[in-house]
């Protein structure tokens, strides 16, 4: 073919030099390779989704700027190649049709891509909303002065939106993502996205998926992998325990499990002579246990710790034991039979009743050493051990045997444990990284302790742990968490925000989607929230219908009917409004003019009575509705679309089409390399 | 070899291929079941034959739709191949003679130790393979049931931890065993089983309770405190007669239900039709179903039209158990109380018919099985067809037409389609005809070049005939366009690749007449069949409604905002683009309609031409078209017969996929495409065969270049270069269709979906040989390496984004297996283009020219 040729020796260099660039961008050797180089990407792209999910491949590559170059220089090419062909010929029209085609194309993307929205409503039935939510999040902040009290007073000043652009994955998992696609590329806002007014707010790091956890706990696995007869199977229980300040007071929080074989209990040792009084206080069998078991006292004084064991009977019966080498006497107080409770009294053996010291008390339960209370100031910590008499298997199986597994946190952050199995105590440390410890002996076989996790902290406290990577969760399943530092008028603190989350009717947010920090005079709170639209009308949703396949589950059709309000909350139209998968209805802001496009996107629930969010609906949005409850309520969801490169988009792909149908038409371009290869052949 | 010998060789080839495809087609067998077969059943959403049912439950329960199993009561005897709907007969006749009976899939060696069975058998044809367990096998072993238990615990813990479970290995094997026991007990159950656990049973009740404690709370007065009471005993009763156990008699169970049911009939009434009278209503539905859940445990075969009102409501609960047919055990067994409505002489009737039945089925040597299963057939319609009247008048709230309409017992006759269909493997067929055509077009490159040629073009003729035949029958029974699956794509491929190849084939003959035809409608004669058939075109295009909402397929007037009536700029172009796409449908379909029908007029005409000879031997010249289109149909529809792509059965649609005339539109256009290219791709390894076993003509003088390739290669890039083209425009309209479908209904016009970006790669990859050609870097042999680069970037995006990738919004095609045959398709050709480019360069390019 005539490859076009401008550039001429006698022109300036400058025009040369420019002239040089338009030929090479026209040329078909740049389309040949940009063609090419295209069609790799997006074949890579692909793999890239089926690796890491949608979320990441939009991030990775379709939003990023080297992608939007690729498809500029695209459009430039194309637009080159037609250019420096003017004028055209009669039989270029079907040419000159499709690379305009693919311009206008091309630019629809491009306005789309700018000014569009894809959002989405989530609506209850009954219930109304305007805002569409996106996938992505934003910083806002609450503002307000501090009042002489310290509390927050006054009006608020508002803060943000600020952008947060964090990504499809914990920040820490890039280096893990081994790929060709160059996350690196792909900006994320780490450091300082605000400084302003003494209010400075700085991301730390960030995990796109994360589960609350309390702390102290510990996530432990008993079991074995060959159990049972003849070489047996892997069996493990999981025990997931949580330190409960207050034992006796109830909660929510589980700090002792039973499982096959006896109970585990969790605690934290306040101390190190607690710690060291945990693991020494275990009991022997010279001792005995009496009917009514056996006290083990630990003393931590100014000289070495001291042991002392005996059995509560000598106890009951001495009314008093002094504690050889530490100056201390014990009392008994009184013996609980049922519970295996004894109440004890520590004091100076000198003294005697009627002293001015005090006697300090001690209570010790067999059965709950969590609970028992020390004579810290005298130094003195101890346990209680009971025969549990003979059980035979099957009440073994029922705890009868009493065999329990303490594990504490210690002074130190560690973890140690002592498993009691009567008539023996082993007690160590217990190794936080997995490996085994022997736990319960059974008549099937030995059981292992191993430790899945294990969350220190100092007082009862949420923590923010990362959850793996999963390409399959949607990002509205997604709990994603910010570490933010936080600095309002000097006062700087660290901690980690969650999002909040996308749901139909939004709670008042929790305290780890809402933190406050309180500076010398303002105080500041702030939250990370979905982007949303305000689409400028509400949408209401009357009905939302699911029609199923006769005699199974299968959804064969779902619509919504709802009304548009406007701010008086009258209909905006005529008559409810019916949008049903495939058949999308358009509506305008009423002030902006601008056309939204709403499609029947998905559904969620049933949720049906006895439900928190069917109770809270039923309270909140059909109250005095109606007198017939519904038997169970549905969420409605609705993408908000609205694209101004719809139509440029739809006129672009109409002349790709005819250009090529000209083409075909004009048998142009058709045959002519292959007379060329043919005449050259003959 | 001699021309002579090469032609014995290819006659011996083309016997063996009918023998063998005589064989394939044979075997029709002698069926005293057809009735029985016929019978319309209601499962899997849809009413189908009992045969698609049997077959469906057989394959679950044996592996096979047709396994090779011993007969009822004797576990050691002589295996025979079952036909699904006998054994499924036999199954219900006498289900304790089957107790011992390995049947149930059970091949993996793991599953077998845990049933403590042998994995070999020693006959006397050899050591054999053991395929099955007896259900006596599964239910007595302690091993089996530990490892579902564990099995379930494991499952319970990743859904507390939130994660994903995936049954792998041997874990997946002991499930599919479980689930074929399962199957059978369920499919089998009668209410006189009483060692059966009642689990269906169980779960309704559980239901009823709940929906009963949030009914009372409501009740506010609307019933008087005894009627409260009596439904507040009813229940108490209920769980008395039940016990703590699944296993329980059933007629004191039914008793307590039924009055139960009386009771809160009672309390319903006298709440009149305020909310607390139909929530008693409701109440007093499941209560009903509850009581035939004492006959029917679930997963039965269901026979006719069940009176629940709710399972006809427009808005029905996905988590209700609530069938919209009544299971066959329940109609054999339970009492009239639970059978109000149907005739008692009717239910009486087919009783008595069934037994008769069981007793032919049963006797040795069996009765008159085809009497006794026709005589069920008929009576079951007679209940079917009485209970309709009554099933229009169940007191529903919001009644879905559709859904009465849908689950009506059908008309006499409307079962037998599929019936013949299941029988018969329409598709068969057609890779028969396509291999014999194979073998003609081969043989045509020997000396009978004319006989063969024309054989083959008939045989291609019929293949093509045949598969429209077989789609048609496909369509009649599942009412969608055939390419909504792998499968019907497999084949879908292969019929427009002939069609196109045909079109090939043949052009040189009839083009002119086609010409003349095509110029006739412009005559003044033809303004009238035109305007009419223009008026038909325009109305299903613009004014027919096809959808929901009574939407039209293209608009006549611009989409407005709701009660408005000025468009947005937006919507003004995509409705003008709309009438480009109008317009010209309205002015030229017609005129393609009637000068296909003038063709067949004027090809004939214009054959009497001077120029036929000359026609003639230019199709004989393209021979090798035919070699190429028959081979390469013949590899797909044998491949879419032999194995076991997903969708073979039929099956509901996906929401998002039906009524959607541009989903039909885009995706018969992409895999046409897919057909263009895949002639690219038999034309390029045809023409790669040629470099590489060829022998390469001298150099002329005049260019000082090495040896030619071949003459065919020439020919066929012409060949190559078209059929490209082909797939461009295909392939650009198509991708196009889909951006308009992504448009419609998930409201972007294009969203990186991986099936969207393939069909763009694929697109492109052809782009640049056809620009690189026109560029002139692209000789013939890169052309044919191309076509089959661009076969691989096809294969990819047809079979790799729905079985490798995995991701994306085209979740409905997702399927699993075929991934060694596919990289093994890959390497092979790969293999062939290296090898044969090794040629091209040495035979082309010796050493020192």
């Amino acid at each position: 073919m005539a490859r076009p040729r401008l550039a001429s020796p006698d022109q300036p260099a400058w025009i040369r030099l420019t002239l040089r660039l338009y030929e090479f961008f026209a040329s078909l050797r740049f389309a040949v390779v940009l063609i090419s180089l295209l069609a790799i990407v997006l074949g890579l792209g692909t793999f890239v989704e089926s690796a890491y999910g949608t979320e990441a491949v939009k991030f990775g590559v379709w939003n990023t700027w080297w992608f939007t170059l690729l498809n500029a220089l695209l459009g430039v090419s194309v637009f080159c190649a037609a250019a420096i062909r003017y004028p055209w010929k009669r039989h270029q029209t079907g040419f000159v049709i499709t690379h305009i085609g693919l311009l206008v194309l091309l630019a629809g993307c491009l306005l789309s891509q700018r000014g569009g929205i894809d959002a989405q409503i989530p609506l209850l039935e009954g219930d109304s909303g305007r805002r569409a939510y996106e996938d992505s999040h934003s910083f806002r902040m609450e503002v307000r002065r501090r009042g002489a009290d310290g509390e927050a007073t006054g009006g608020a000043e508002m803060i943000g939106p600020i952008a947060f652009r964090s990504g499809p994955f914990n920040w820490d998992d890039y280096g893990s993502k081994r790929s060709f696609i160059p996350w690196g590329l792909s900006p994320r806002d780490r450091g300082v996205l605000h400084d302003a007014d003494g209010i400075r707010l700085e991301v730390l790091d960030f995990y796109a998926d994360s589960t609350a956890a309390l702390a102290p706990s510990v996530k432990l696995r008993i079991g074995s992998d060959s159990f049972g007869p003849g070489g047996g199977r892997g069996v493990w229980m999981p025990v997931d325990l949580s330190w409960q300040p207050n034992p006796l007071g109830g909660g929510d929080v589980r700090h002792r499990q039973r499982v096959g074989g006896g109970t585990v209990v969790f605690w934290k040792s306040g101390s190190k002579a607690e710690t060291e009084a945990f693991l020494a206080s275990v009991p022997d069998a010279a001792t005995g246990f009496g009917g009514k078991g056996q006290i083990v006292l630990v003393h931590h004084g100014r000289t070495e710790p001291s042991l002392h064991r005996f059995t509560v009977d000598e106890l009951e019966t001495k009314k008093t034991i002094e504690l050889p080498g530490t100056g201390l006497s014990v009392d008994f107080r009184d013996h609980e039979p049922k519970l295996a409770v004894v109440r004890l009294a520590i004091r100076p053996t000198a003294g005697g009743e009627g002293s001015e010291v005090k006697p300090e008390e001690m209570v010790l339960a067999a059965d709950l050493p969590e609970v028992n209370m020390s004579a810290r100031r005298a130094g003195v910590h101890g346990s209680l051990w009971v025969d549990p008499g003979p059980a035979d298997a099957s009440e073994r199986m029922q705890g009868k045997a009493r065999s329990r597994i303490d594990v504490i946190q210690t002074h130190d952050r560690t973890l140690a444990y002592r498993k009691w199995q009567f008539p023996l105590v082993t007690a160590g440390p217990l190794p936080a990284d997995g490996s085994p410890v022997p736990a319960f002996e059974m008549p099937m076989g030995k059981l292992e302790l191993r430790v899945d996790r294990f969350l220190s902290a100092d007082t009862l406290e949420v923590v923010t742990l990362p959850v793996p990577f999963d390409k399959a969760k949607p990002p509205s399943a997604k709990r994603r968490a910010a570490k933010l530092r936080l600095s309002v008028d000097g006062t700087s603190e660290e901690f980690w925000l969650a999002g909040l989350p996308i749901q139909p009717i939004q709670e008042n947010p929790g305290p780890t989607e809402r933190r406050e920090v309180a500076g010398t005079r303002r105080i500041a709170a702030i939250t990370m929230e979905p982007d949303s639209v305000d689409i400028g009308f509400d949408v209401r949703l009357d009905n939302f219908e699911r029609r199923l396949d006769p005699g199974t589950s299968q959804a064969s059709h779902f619509s919504s009917v709802v009304d548009f309000l406007g701010d008086s909350r009258k209909p905006l139209t005529s008559k409810p409004v019916t949008i049903t998968m495939n058949a999308p209805v358009d509506f305008s802001d009423p002030a902006t003019g601008r056309s939204y496009r709403l499609f029947q996107e998905s559904f969620m629930g049933p949720w049906l009575p006895g439900d928190p969010l069917y109770e809270r609906f039923v309270r909140d949005v059909d109250a005095g509705r109606s007198d017939d409850p519904p038997e169970a309520i549905e969420a409605s969801v609705l993408t908000v679309n609205y694209d101004p490169g719809r139509g440029v988009k739809y006129a672009g792909s109409a002349l790709i089409v005819a250009g090529i149908f000209t083409m075909f038409y004009m048998k142009a371009y058709f045959f002519g390399p292959k007379k060329r290869a043919v005449q050259g052949a003959a | 070899m001699t021309n002579r010998k090469a032609r014995f060789h290819a006659v011996r080839l083309l016997l063996v291929c009918l023998a063998f495809a005589g064989l394939a087609c044979g075997g029709v067998r002698a069926d005293d079941l057809s009735s029985w077969r016929r019978l319309p059943v209601l499962d899997d959403g849809r009413v189908m034959p009992l045969d698609t049912f049997a077959r469906r439950k057989v394959e679950t329960i044996t592996n096979s739709q047709s396994p090779k199993l011993p007969v009822a009561g004797k576990a050691d005897g002589p295996a025979r191949r079952w036909d699904a709907a006998a054994l499924l007969l036999d199954w219900l006749c006498r289900p304790d003679a089957w107790e011992d009976v390995p049947f149930l899939i059970a091949e993996h060696e793991e599953v077998r130790r845990l049933l403590d069975l042998p994995v070999f058998e020693d006959g006397p044809e050899g050591r054999k393979r053991l395929k099955h367990a007896s259900p006596s096998d599964v239910a007595d072993s302690k091993g089996f049931r530990e490892r579902l238990v564990e099995i379930d615990d494991r499952r319970r813990e990743a859904r507390t931890n939130g994660e994903a479970f995936r049954l792998e290995g041997a874990d997946a094997k002991v499930d599919q065993l479980w689930q074929a026991f399962v199957t059978f007990r369920q499919l089998s159950f009668r209410a006189e089983d009483a060692e059966m656990g009642r689990s269906r049973f169980t779960r309704l009740l559980d239901s009823a309770i709940a929906s009963w404690q949030s009914t009372e709370r409501r009740l506010a007065g609307a019933v008087g405190s005894g009627e409260a009471d009596a439904i507040r005993a009813g229940f108490s009763d209920i769980l008395a007669a039940v016990g703590e156990s699944t296993r329980f008699p059933t007629a004191e169970a039914t008793t307590a239900v039924v009055k139960t049911r009386a009771a809160v009939a009672a309390a319903r009434e006298s709440a009149g039709a305020s909310a607390a009278g139909r929530m008693l209503s409701r109440l007093e539905e499941r209560l009903l179903v509850l009581a035939e859940s004492l006959y029917d445990n679930g997963d039965a075969v269901l026979v006719v039209p069940a009176l629940h009102a709710d399972a006809l409501e427009t808005e029905r609960n996905a988590e209700e158990d609530m069938p919209a047919w009544l299971a066959l055990a329940t109609l054999l067994d339970a009492p009239p109380e639970l059978l109000a409505g149907y005739p008692a002489d009717l239910v009486a009737d087919v009783r008595q018919a069934f037994a008769s039945l069981k007793e032919a089925v049963t006797a040795v040597p069996q009765g008159d099985v085809a009497a006794a299963s026709s005589r069920l057939a008929g009576k079951l319609r007679a209940v079917g067809e009485a209970v309709e009247p009554e099933r229009r008048r169940l007191p529903v709230d919001r009644l879905d037409a559709d859904l009465l309409r849908w689950t009506a017992y059908p008309p006499a006759g409307s079962t037998d389609r599929e019936v013949a269909y299941n029988g018969g493997d329409p598709f068969r067929m057609s890779w028969v005809l396509a291999l014999a055509g194979l073998a003609s077009f081969a043989l045509a490159f020997g000396r009978a070049t004319k006989p063969m040629f024309w054989l083959g073009t008939a045989l291609l003729l019929a293949e093509i005939l045949w598969t429209a035949k077989a789609f048609a029958e496909r369509i009649a029974i599942t009412g969608w366009a055939p390419v909504t699956n792998m499968y019907e794509t497999v084949i879908y491929v292969p019929f427009f690749l002939s069609l196109l190849g045909l079109w090939f084939l043949l052009s040189p003959i009839v083009s002119k007449g086609v010409g003349e035809a095509w110029r006739f409608t412009t005559h003044w004669s033809m303004i009238l069949p035109r305007v009419a058939i223009g008026a038909g075109v325009l109305w299903v295009l613009a004014m027919a409604p096809y959808a929901a909402g009574g939407r039209t397929i293209l608009r006549l007037t611009p989409q407005t905002d709701v009660d408005s009536w000025m468009p947005n700029a937006n919507n003004l172009v995509v409705w003008l683009v709309g009438l480009c796409v109008l317009v010209p449908s309205v002015w030229y379909l017609p005129r393609v309609a009637i000068s296909a029908v003038g063709s067949l007029a004027t090809v004939p005409r214009s054959m009497r031409s001077a120029d036929l000879g000359e026609w003639l031997s230019q199709a004989y010249a393209r021979r090798s078209f035919g070699l190429v289109v028959t081979a390469v149909a013949f590899a797909g529809t044998f491949i879419a017969w032999f194995f076991p792509i997903p969708g073979k059965q039929f099956s509901p649609l996906q929401p998002v996929l039906r009524d959607n005339f541009w989903l039909t539109i885009h995706v018969l256009t992409i895999v046409s495409s897919y057909a263009a290219g895949a002639l690219a791709w038999g034309l390029g390894c045809l023409s790669l065969g040629h470099y590489l076993f060829g022998s390469y003509r001298p150099a002329t003088a005049g260019e000082g270049r090495g040896p030619r390739p071949p003459e065919a290669c020439d020919v066929l890039a012409g060949f190559i270069y078209r059929a490209m083209q082909v797939a461009v425009l295909l392939l650009a309209a198509g991708t196009i269709l889909g951006g308009l479908w992504a448009d419609v209904s998930w409201g972007r016009f294009w969203g990186w979906d991986p099936k969207e970006v393939w069909a763009l790669v694929s697109l492109l990859a052809y782009l640049v040989v056809l620009h690189g050609r026109y560029a002139g870097w692209i000789d013939n042999f890169g052309l044919a390496a191309g076509s089959v680069l661009g076969a691989a970037v096809i294969g990819m995006s047809w079979y790799g984004v729905n079985f490798l990738l995995g991701a994306g919004l085209h979740s409905y095609g997702f399927g699993q297996g075929g991934q060694t045959e596919f990289f093994a398709f890959l390497a092979v050709n790969m293999l062939l283009l290296v090898a044969a480019a090794w040629r091209y360069r040495s035979g082309c390019h010796p050493a020192g020219v």
